[in-house]
């Protein structure tokens, strides 16, 4: 038997919403969380933990933009910091319930020497720092004014979304 | 930051990093500060001095 495939003259494909659902549960996202931040069989570790002085206190880049478009804080004694496959903390709930998160343990940076800067936010690279993993903003949506001996503690946290 | 030279802090009891992976520094502690934190105002201090807790870091060549 032939059959024939009919195509409508006109169809707005990328104007059709979708109306399917999707999950992907807590013990589904923790083998991801396994995998990426937790092993380092799947990437070299560490990564790297920078501050950054462009975008705003409350922007960061598009998705379609790179770490090329990220302004790195040079203040004075200032060094990125690294983040080690191991010491991530163990999966758990992202609240209230909007996924599954690892945290790893307060980042401190070097004491700020003769020259301060602006910090809009820190960002996680890969280890050659060639690609951003992901920026953020301070979650108090402020920026952090860095002037001589000040010190500045990240906490950095990954979380996948159901 | 490419031609910036980079130390790591191997003071066990320093804050700088997380507490489980040493953190790391370019330049180094101040005079004054060396002299504030360690009560010696001879300290050593410079490139290469923690500028969180005075102690001479390690020089790593991967940053």
């Amino acid at each position: 038997m032939r059959s024939h495939i009919h195509y409508r003259d006109y169809q707005d494909f990328e104007s059709d919403p979708l109306f399917l659902a999707t999950m992907m549960p807590d013990e589904g996202l923790d083998i991801i969380l396994g995998q990426f931040p937790g092993s380092d069989v799947k990437y070299t570790s560490p990564l790297q933990c920078a501050l950054f002085t462009s975008q705003t206190a409350t922007t960061v880049i598009t998705h379609a933009q790179t770490i090329a478009n990220i302004t790195e804080t040079t203040y004075t004694s200032y060094a990125r910091q690294t983040l080690a496959a191991a010491t991530w903390g163990a999966a758990a709930e992202r609240p209230t319930n909007l996924g599954r998160q690892r945290t790893y343990p307060q980042l401190t940076y070097p004491t700020v020497g003769a020259t301060g800067a602006t910090i809009n936010g820190f960002y996680i690279a890969n280890n050659g720092f060639t690609v951003c993993i992901g920026q953020a903003n301070f979650d108090d949506g402020l920026a952090v004014v860095l002037a001589t001996n000040d010190v500045i503690k990240v906490t950095p946290t990954i979380a996948y979304l159901h | 930051m490419a031609s910036k030279k980079i130390y790591e802090c191997t003071n066990a009891s320093c804050t700088l990093g997380s507490r489980k992976d040493p953190g790391r520094f370019s330049g180094g502690i101040t005079q004054e500060q060396a002299t504030a934190f360690l009560g010696d105002p001879d300290a050593p201090h410079g490139d290469g001095y923690c500028p969180n807790c005075g102690e001479k870091g390690k020089e790593v060549s991967d940053a």
